[in-house]
């Protein structure tokens, strides 16, 4: 079970998620980051409670990521990586670089 | 022997280097779980273990190390972690390893002990028991082992649709990882816009550099049940036939060219800009990072797999039994005492030709003895190792915390040394987590941290090495090891003893002050053991302590115990040899400046007072003394101290003749050597000498204040 909360101020979207990121949620992942991008300046994902990560959601995230830069909007984590988000990028060798080049998520 | 045999003898010796290697990095992984390196190393020092053990008949140490191994491959792919628990067993394990190596068989009870380590080794990783079937030992993939690491190139593309069919690719790559050292980049590429994304297609393909002494085929089988589907290119970049003989590592641009990313063209044009390639080729457009970061990591696994077999080609190491290297070393001594005759012979006969030759062979003697000696060297390190062990296995058995840290494992000492110091060293260990550590509640009673420190380090100071066993304990007690000696007949009751003397007292047979035997020490029959010990190796033990904030115990030994460079000097028609080492400079002492300290043996060298002491005097020898003595002044802790004598000769290479039991307890004198005409010289033990001196002198100060 994967649940999201979105909290609107000023012009930032928080995305909050908690529970398992994996192809059951990649559908509903995908218009929550398309919408926040959109419509918000900023987008902070707190991703602190996600206990399970797979490669559909982590390649949301990059080419949500992709899109804030393209656009000049923000896009950052919130509360530091949690292990299963570390991991998913590791064994994906997603890192160095999560998103496009220039990606400043330090966590990683 | 038989040339199986043979090969049997070289699995064992090399299996004890990969246990003390297994045992070193399971303390480590101890301290840092996470440290994937060491994962690494333990697993393939099993899998070695395993395979050759399998390869050589020694079934029954490859069937139980296949067990442990199997753990540790899901612990490498991240599927359990490491605790306490895994770490204990697998250092009973690695025992259990060494029991096997060391005898024919096991005893019903050691079998019964390797099946409780398997069992509870299976409840920790209750999925091992369903992987065990896809490595038995028997097969441990060596059939497809070609000895040399192979670097591949992989392109893996799985299906858009593959998340859909139930496949999760980062398994498969996590399996790949399994097989060897592995660098896997993601590229990225075909990820589509945020909004036209099918959030349930995969889009990432991975280009994968990987080093492993496996075939193709193993690699081929990661992806077998999806291989139809999924674009899987496997290349050989590197055979690894050979490391480092004109094949240089591929430039990151000729790797772009091979993996077909740029055009040879474009790559010149760019060139010429004279910026880091990489850089430019991205501002150029040509590539995006990530086809630059999966290059750059195929060059930097390249170049460390070379490395790794040029290391072990290289360094083609043989190995030559003690023995012959003692008798080497034998040898050795005997030819530096003939060349010393040699060139005496030739200085006398004052023939220029023969001094040529005499000196030629001086210099290859010399050069000669320091590289024979040199081979003796080995690291403290592994003994650093086996006391750490000790410590984790010490301190938990007596319910004490204990961390150990070590310095200066890198310093190097005689074999001959380092094998005896074996013993005293775990005694004073032993020792310090018994008497001198506190339990984890007295230390937090007094406002110490719960966990207390052992702290070993080894340092070369001058000739000798000093190994430092220093603990945060509570200290020695003066009082009770004085009134301890007392009870014990040691000493008088009303005797005058310095704070280093009375410490010294815990060195003398019998001693103990701890108030119960345990099964680890306190039965008063240590520390005179390691006195002796340490004594035998021409070392010198010291004691410092301060109650409530530790002891210090500083082992000081000499680096070989064969060949030492000296400085020959003669009073009257005795001839002695002095460390060169300790050797700061040779001054005269005339009449005039005996006559001008006024009975004081002090001489002033260029405005500085520098004591002495008259070796003539010392050791009562008869016969007028020459008008001009010479002074050797020695320096030793930071003073300079010097020793009159009648002549000084010059270097002389010094092979160490140990002195027979009668002169044993002749105290000033370690030893003895032979000249080249056949005469002997006694080698002086110069802070004995001192030493003495100054005791004398505290008895005569304090006689004559009386």
């Amino acid at each position: 079970m994967v649940d999201f909360n979105i909290a609107k101020k000023d012009d930032g979207h928080m995305v909050s998620i908690s529970g398992a990121l994996t192809i059951e949620s990649a559908s509903e992942l995908r218009k929550i980051l398309v919408n926040s991008i959109s419509k918000a300046g900023h987008v902070v994902l707190e991703i602190g409670n996600v206990t399970e990560m797979d490669l559909s959601c982590l390649q949301l995230f990059y080419a949500a990521h992709k899109r804030a830069k393209e656009t000049g909007k923000g896009f950052s984590l919130k509360g530091g990586c949690p292990d299963v988000f570390k991991k998913a990028v590791e064994d994906a060798g997603y890192l160095r670089s999560l998103c496009a080049p220039g990606c400043d998520i330090s966590c990683l | 022997m038989s040339k199986m045999d043979q090969h049997r003898e070289a699995y064992r010796e090399e299996a004890y280097e990969l246990i003390a290697e297994l045992e070193t990095s399971l303390l480590e992984l101890e301290e840092s779980p996470d440290d994937t390196e060491q994962i690494g190393r333990i697993f393939r020092a099993l899998h070695t273990i395993k395979g050759s053990g399998s390869m050589f008949g020694f079934e029954e140490i490859a069937g139980f190390t296949h067990e442990v191994e199997t753990v540790f491959e899901m612990v490498r792919n991240g599927e359990i972690s490491v605790t306490k628990e895994l770490i204990d067993l697998t250092l009973s394990a690695r025992d259990q390893i060494k029991t096997m190596l060391d005898g024919s068989g096991l005893s019903s009870a050691d079998k019964q002990k390797a099946g409780e380590i398997i069992a509870s080794l299976k409840k920790l990783s209750p999925q091992a028991e369903e992987r065990k079937g896809a490595s038995p030992p028997e097969s441990c993939s060596m059939a497809e082992e070609n000895g040399n690491d192979i670097t591949y190139r992989i392109r893996f593309r799985p299906s858009h649709d593959i998340f859909t069919k139930g496949i999760n690719p980062l398994l498969l790559l996590n399996e790949l990882r399994s097989l060897g050292e592995c660098k896997v980049v993601a590229q990225k590429e075909d990820i589509p816009e945020l909004d036209k994304i099918d959030p349930e297609a995969c889009y990432t393909y991975w280009n994968i550099v990987l080093t492993s002494s496996l075939g193709v085929n193993a690699i081929k089988d990661v992806f077998i049940f999806i291989e139809e589907d999924s674009e899987l290119k496997i290349e050989v970049i590197d055979d690894g036939k050979y490391p480092g003989k004109g094949t240089a590592e591929k430039k990151i641009g000729e790797i772009l060219v091979e993996q077909g990313y740029i055009v040879r063209d474009d790559l010149g044009k760019v060139l010429e800009q004279q910026k880091p390639i990489g850089e430019m080729l991205v501002e150029a457009k040509l590539v995006d990072p990530d086809k630059i970061e999966s290059a750059l990591a195929e060059q930097q696994q390249v170049k460390n797999s070379r490395r790794e077999q040029s290391k072990t080609g290289s360094s083609s190491s043989i190995r030559v039994s003690s023995e012959k290297l003692d008798t080497l070393v034998d040898l050795v001594g005997e030819l530096v005492t003939v060349q010393a005759r040699l060139s005496q012979t030739s200085s006398a006969r004052n023939d220029p030709e023969l001094l040529l030759i005499a000196e030629e062979v001086e210099r290859l003697t010399e050069e000669l003895r320091d590289n024979t000696m040199s081979v003796r060297m080995v690291q403290i390190g592994t003994m650093f190792s086996k006391c750490k062990r000790l410590v984790r296995d010490l301190s938990g058995e007596i319910g004490k915390e204990v961390e150990m840290s070590t310095e200066g494992a890198e310093t190097e000492l005689d074999k001959t040394v380092i094998d005896k110091l074996n013993d005293p060293l775990v005694h004073l260990i032993r020792n310090s987590i018994d008497h001198g550590i506190e339990t984890p509640g007295e230390r937090e009673a007094i406002g110490k941290p719960r966990q207390g420190m052992v702290y070993l380090s080894a340092v070369h100071s001058g000739a000798n090495v000093l190994i430092e066993i220093m603990d945060d304990g509570a200290g020695l007690d003066p009082d009770a090891i004085r009134a301890k000696a007392v009870e014990k007949g040691l000493i008088e009751a009303d005797a005058e003893l310095s704070i280093r003397e009375t410490y010294a007292l815990i060195l003398a047979p019998g001693f103990s002050t701890a108030k119960k035997i345990t099964s680890v020490s306190g039965r008063g029959v240590g520390m005179d053991v390691v006195k002796r010990n340490i004594e035998a190796l021409r070392g010198s033990i010291d004691i410092s302590s301060q109650q409530g904030v530790g002891t210090t115990i500083t082992l000081s030994l000499p680096l070989t115990l064969a060949i030492i460079d000296g400085l020959l000097v003669k009073i009257a028609t005795e001839f002695f040899v002095m460390p060169l080492s300790l050797v700061e400079e040779c001054v005269e002492l005339t009449q005039e400046d005996v006559a001008n300290a006024h009975g004081r043996q002090i001489a002033n060298v260029r405005g500085e007072i520098v004591p002495y002491i008259s070796l003539r005097e010392k050791f009562s020898m008869n016969g007028g003394k020459p008008d001009i003595e010479q002074i050797v002044i020695t320096e030793l802790d930071g003073h300079r101290v010097g020793f009159v004598v009648d002549d000084v000769i010059g270097e002389h290479q010094t092979v160490i003749k140990t002195l027979g039991r009668v002169y044993r307890d002749v105290e000033g004198i370690s030893g003895a050597t032979i000249l080249g005409d056949g005469t002997v010289a006694l080698i002086l033990d110069i802070p004995k000498l001192v030493q003495n001196v100054e005791k004398e002198e505290l008895i005569m100060s304090s006689n004559s204040r009386f």
